[in-house]
């Protein structure tokens, strides 16, 4: 046994192969790379029809429909192909989607040269729920240390959504203002903009947006942490940007945190080590409330450590459950030059802290340390060692105090400089002159004077060594000396730490840290941020690392042992899409605002102002939407039922293969794993006629593994006492909205017979489904009456169904099942004649919203025809006469022997006829050709004529006095009217039509075998009176007079029967049952509905 | 004399999917209008609308597939036979002509659907009127 066919290609040619080998009895996976079954259509066909035939498609049990799905590998064994199908994710609940539209209605991101969003649902498309185009992760996003959904606070921004976007990044970070001004922004330096022109400016658009919540917001909502009253306490050594992310996430996970810090002020470096012209303190102020109002509580001017105010041992006595050290690095390395211990040498991050603290404390003990510094004032004459932003900070900050004479020397060129360009071209307006590849060589002066003079050498770079990096060389003889006062040294830090507290440290002077657990040597204490790596952290890295580290932390104090590794748990790539054309037009970055250089020196008032509300929309709109989908989340928090599922996962499936058709666009066949050699059925993907002839040569291949459907077996159940559950849908609030769901609840409870009542949310969910389920054995309920936009609970598929209506009638189990898998009659336990739907939201919620006091009236009265229906059915049990299959081929057109081949070929008796018969009719369940008296029959019959002429001489010998049998004639070729009967067009290709027609005859075939039949009409054999008028009436032939004994009574064949009614109306002893109610039903309906 | 109910017989094919599209396009139509879905017009019989009537409806639209588009080929002529004979039945009974009609809406047709019940009822309004 195989897994069955495997179908290429959710076309009009695919869907039609995977029909008939369905129905033939062969199990088949439908493949489709895109998310929606019956794409690229160049014939144009009435949405309704696409609709229609693809839910015939999603509902039958022997399909198996794998949308956004790609063959990855296919290999040939023996006879079998072995099948690996890479699943894409949709990004979108299958089971949950309502295509309530509430999703597309907020997503942001507009896709490029198409009409819809990243969310989407097309008019015709199935499966109905909508799919997100989500090809990867957007490079901006994976870029981002901290994790923000970038392209997706952008996107909100450009849709004015300012208040949505400040909330998604903090929900990734706590700093979204802080990081809005100093991040060294990653996310623009692989933004995709920057290969049109230049980068979007993301991080000033963080900026607004902290800036616009701050002035023009609402005001955050209060996150309050529910502490469990057996909360664990977590100490934080440390307040910078590592200590602090750990903290706020930490106690967003339940846990009381304690931050301990050295210093009299917050915030580590980011207040001491950045200038203030940089980043306001009022800005670290707001973000630094924001999580100590979430209970984090921060002591200042706290030591830890051996020479602290408390050891480590201590905060684990003082009932701390875990300790993270988040201490920074605050020592600056040494140059290791002559000269270096002299007065006048000074650490650059002890300049900044001073210049920091004194700024923000009242009282200034720091200020006759800078006097103290600056020997000469403002003419003091100071050099800055080092290439990094330290560097750059220093040298504005010792413009900022008036000094005329402040130059950078680094030792490299600008291009390996490691500051910021902006931070860079700042400096150099400000009139800080920087001299490149030029080292320090020793510093002159003396213990009594300090600094006199700084002896210089001009370097030159190597030719790029093996790992790409240039290396300076000092040029012989090219010393020269600067007369300087002040030397500042901005070449690095490391912690302010020295192995204790059995806390091991690297040989850089870093904590040692465990593996990937961020736990140090000592059990219980972790460590993070620039105090744990050798390169200093930029702030969003530290952030990212925090996060990491709080997980790490939580999972220790849970007890559980694993790590979380988040490259691992990212599973999708970067996204590469194509750009088109339009999108790489031009268009400039929005400049920002900045303090004119007069101003700025004037004090430590910000230098960037920032963008205005017209600038960031202008700005966001530049953004490509790369992902395309921005992952902004807004679709998740509107899907009421919780559809959206941002983290799935690809799914991987190996199939045992036996035939494989090929029936997308032919352009993508040199994608597949396959060649045609290797036994691969092509059909063109319009056409439905090839799709037949290609699983014609499939079912040769399969028709050993045929097996037939069991259709739902209907049950006696016991109608006395009658007892009816009335289940209403909200919808989400699609119905609730107009109908008051309650009080149609309450009305029907008042009914007769109505034992339970019950409102649902998403009818159409798994979670209702068992709702009904054990309100059905709780209650001993016999009938069940929906009121739903499910219409009806027949085993059928028309115009107006949904993909929605088809799963909720599949999860109450109304649909015919696959043979082995099913053992009750319906998943409820009831046989589906016990169903009653009607639809309340198209019929009364939708057309009556402005007046719910009528659509509520209206809906009550739906309810009750619904019940009035469920109350007076009666169950039909039709069953087929059981007949062996078996084909008669008329007509001498050369498609009856690819006809007769293809039958043959697949075990079905086939029997080609060239002469024209005297007569065919159809009774006893049995196609009967005449000839001279003799008689042959069959289950099916095939027409192929050699021209017109033979084509009309072999109808005439069809039907009765009454009717003839007739033809519609479709894009998708001649059907015949009566079933059972296929046509092989003579004016298309013999070899196909041939082929075509036998795979349609094995599917009739199949579905005759073993169906549910619902809708057909039946006969009461008491009642009825054999006066023909049902014979009559029917212009298909399925009624017929049959004589038993002495009895004369009408018969209808149910394979045949296309549940019209037409007979049932004109019964004059109205004996005939047809359509989806009786002559009863309907009176019971139009009383309830008109009482 | 409370709300008159109108009865709007739908056969499940093109005229349930107008049906269904006037209310997916949220077109509004007065709440009087009470639609009952059978399978196909040719399932109806005078009895059926006879009965409505008697029921007290105001009216009684027969609504099914566009003339060649009968999903069952021959069930819109059998309703043609079926409206001739109720319409006979009605006005001798009393009823007036503009309250039982058979009509037709191709599938999807939310606004035709819509159009053609107002006017239905705008038909039996007027008739009544000028009683």
């Amino acid at each position: 046994m195989s897994n069955g066919a495997l179908v290429i290609g959710g076309t009009l040619a695919g869907v039609q192969a995977a029909q008939d080998l369905a129905d033939s009895g062969i199990s088949v996976h439908l493949v489709e790379s895109t998310p929606f079954l019956g794409k690229n259509r160049s014939v144009s066909i009435p949405d309704h029809l696409i609709t229609s035939r693809m839910l015939e498609i999603a509902k039958h049990p022997k399909i198996t429909v794998w949308t956004n799905t790609h063959v990855e590998q296919a290999e040939r064994d023996t006879d079998r192909f072995r099948i690996t199908l890479r699943q894409h994710p949709r990004y979108v609940d299958l089971t949950k989607c309502t295509a309530c539209g509430d999703c597309m209605a907020v997503c942001p991101v507009s896709i490029p040269e198409t009409e819809h969003k990243a969310v989407y649902l097309p008019a015709a498309g199935q499966p109905g729920c909508a799919a997100i185009d989500k090809q990867g992760i957007p490079p901006c996003s994976h870029a981002c240390p901290g994790g923000i959904h970038v392209q997706g606070y952008v996107a909100l921004i450009a849709r004015g959504r300012f208040q949505e976007a400040f909330d998604l990044i903090r929900d990734a970070i706590p700093f979204p203002g802080i990081c809005g001004r100093v991040c060294m922004h990653p996310c623009e330096a692989n933004c995709r903009r920057g290969e049109v022109d230049a980068p979007v400016s993301i991080r000033l658009l963080k900026r607004f947006v902290s800036d616009w919540v701050e002035t023009a917001g609402s005001p955050p909502p209060e996150l309050k942490i529910d502490y469990p009253p057996d909360a664990r306490q977590v100490a934080v050594v440390g307040s910078g940007p590592a200590g602090m992310t750990v903290a706020d996430r930490l106690a967003r996970f339940g846990y009381r945190v304690t931050v301990y810090e050295k210093l009299p002020v917050t915030a580590g470096m980011m207040a001491v080590g950045i200038p203030a012209y940089r980043l306001p303190r009022d800005v670290i102020a707001r973000e630094y409330q924001r999580i100590q109002d979430l209970g984090v509580e921060i002591r200042l001017n706290t030591a830890i450590g051996p020479a602290g105010d408390y050891s480590v041992d201590d905060l684990f006595d003082m009932g701390f459950s875990a300790v993270c050290l988040a201490i920074g690095a605050h020592n600056s390395l040494s140059l290791h030059i002559p000269g270096e211990d002299l007065p006048g040498v000074v650490q650059g991050i002890e300049l900044l802290k001073t210049v920091s603290i004194n700024q923000q404390l009242a009282e200034l003990p720091y200020q006759s340390v800078l006097d103290k510094i600056l020997t000469k004032g403002e003419n003091t004459r100071a050099v800055v060692l080092g290439g990094g932003n330290t560097a750059m900070d220093a040298a504005r900050s010792l413009k900022r105090l008036r000094l005329k004479d402040v130059r950078i020397l680094y030792r490299r060129s600008r291009t390996e400089m490691p500051a910021l360009p902006e931070e860079i071209e700042e400096a150099e307006a400000e009139g800080v002159t920087i001299e490149y590849l030029t080292a320090p060589v020793r510093v002159q002066g003396n213990e009594k004077f300090g600094v006199e003079g700084l002896t210089c050498i001009r370097m030159e770079l190597t030719e790029p060594d093996e790992s790409g990096r240039r290396r300076p060389v000092p040029i012989q003889g090219s010393e020269f000396r600067h007369d300087v006062d002040l030397v500042v040294l901005a070449i690095g830090q490391v912690p302010d730490i020295h192995g204790s507290d059995k806390i091991a440290l690297t040989r850089q002077g870093r904590i040692q840290l465990e593996g990937k657990s961020f736990m140090t040597t000592r059990t219980g204490v972790f460590a993070a941020g620039d105090a744990v790596t050798l390169d200093k952290m930029a702030i969003i890295e530290a952030i990212g690392m925090g996060k990491q580290t709080a997980e790490e932390i939580d999972l220790y104090l849970k007890g559980d042992r694993s790590h979380k590794d988040p490259e691992e748990s990212r599973e999708l790539p970067v996204s590469r899409r194509e750009l088109s054309a339009s999108e790489k037009t031009f268009k400039p970055r929005v400049d920002v605002p900045a303090l004119s250089v007069a101003d700025r020196l004037t004090g430590y008032d910000e230098v960037e102002l920032g963008y205005t509300e017209d600038q960031a929309l202008k700005e966001a709109e530049r953004c490509l939407a790369c992902g395309p989908c921005s992952e902004c989340m807004a679709c998740v928090s509107a899907c009421k039922p919780e559809a959206i599922v941002h983290n799935q996962k690809e799914t991987v499936v190996e199939l045992n293969i036996g035939s494989v058709l090929f029936a997308d666009e032919p352009k993508r066949l040199s994608e597949l794993p396959f060649t045609e050699e290797t036994g691969l059925h092509i059909a063109d993907p319009d056409n439905p006629l090839e799709g037949s002839a290609a699983a014609a040569k499939a079912m040769f291949h399969l028709f050993a593994e045929r097996k037939g459907l069991s259709g739902t077996e209907d049950i006696s159940i016991s109608d006395d006492p009658l007892r009816i559950g009335v289940f209403v849908c909200r919808c989400g609030e699609e119905i609730a909205k107009a109908v008051d769901t309650e009080t149609v609840c309450n009305r029907a409870a008042a009914w007769p017979d109505v034992a339970h009542t019950a409102v649902l949310d998403h009818s159409c969910s798994w979670d209702a489904a068992e709702t009904i389920r054990s309100a059905v054995s709780e209650h001993q309920l016999n009938r069940v009456v929906l009121a739903a936009c499910s219409c009806c609970a027949v085993d059928q598929v028309c115009f107006s169904c949904t993909f929605q209506r088809v799963r909720c009638k599949q999860n109450l189990g109304i649909f015919e099942r696959d043979g082995d898998l099913h053992s009750l009659p319906t998943a409820a336990g009831l046989p589906s004649h016990a169903f009653a739907f009607v639809n309340i939201r198209e019929q009364c919620a939708w057309v009556h919203e402005e007046d719910p006091k009528a659509a509520t009236g209206k809906a009550t009265a739906l309810v009750a025809l619904a019940t009035a229906n469920a109350r007076s059915v009666s169950p039909r049990f039709l069953k087929p006469k059981p007949v062996s299959p078996s084909v008669l081929i008329f007509g001498s057109g050369y498609a009856s022997r690819s006809c007769k081949g293809a039958l043959n070929q697949q075990g079905i008796p086939a029997e080609h006829l060239e002469a024209v018969p005297d007569r065919i009719e159809h009774s006893g369940g049995i196609y009967k050709a005449s000839r001279n008296g003799k008689t042959i029959e069959a289950a099916g019959i095939i027409l192929a004529p050699r021209n017109a002429g033979e084509w009309d001489k072999l109808i005439s010998v069809f039907g009765t006095d009454h009717h003839q049998l007739r033809f519609q004639y479709g894009k998708t070729g001649i059907i015949a009217r009566q079933p059972g009967i296929f046509l092989c067009d003579p004016k298309l290709d013999t070899e196909a039509s041939g082929n075509a027609a036998a795979a349609r005859m094995a599917a009739w075939l199949g579905k005759i075998q073993n169906r549910s039949w619902q809708i057909q009409a039946t006969v009461d054999t008491d009642r009825c009176r054999a006066c023909n008028t049902c014979v009559d009436t029917c212009e298909i032939g399925a009624p017929e007079i049959i004589l038993e004994g002495e009895a004369r009574y009408a018969w209808i064949d149910p394979t045949i029967c296309t549940g019209c009614g037409s007979c049932a109306a004109r019964c004059p002893s109205g004996a005939i049952a047809a359509g989806s109610s009786s002559d009863r039903q309907l009176e019971e309906m139009i009383d309830a509905l008109l009482s | 004399m409370g709300i008159r109910k109108v009865v709007v017989f739908t056969c499940n094919w093109n005229a349930y999917s107008g049906l269904e599209a006037a209310g997916k396009d949220h077109e509004q139509y007065p709440e009087t209008v009470f639609p009952v879905r059978i399978e196909c017009l040719g399932r109806l019989h005078p009895g059926i609308i006879l009965k409505a009537f008697e029921k007290g409806a105001a009216g009684v639209l027969m609504l099914g597939c566009p003339p060649d588009e009968c999903n069952f080929d021959f069930g819109f002529r059998k309703a043609e036979e079926v409206y001739a004979q109720s319409m006979d039945l009605i006005r001798t009974l009393g009823f007036r002509d503009s309250q039982l009609k058979l009509d037709y809406v191709a599938a999807g047709e939310g606004k035709t659907f819509s159009e053609k019940i107002i006017g239905f009822i705008e038909g039996i309004n007027g008739s009544q009127n000028k009683a």
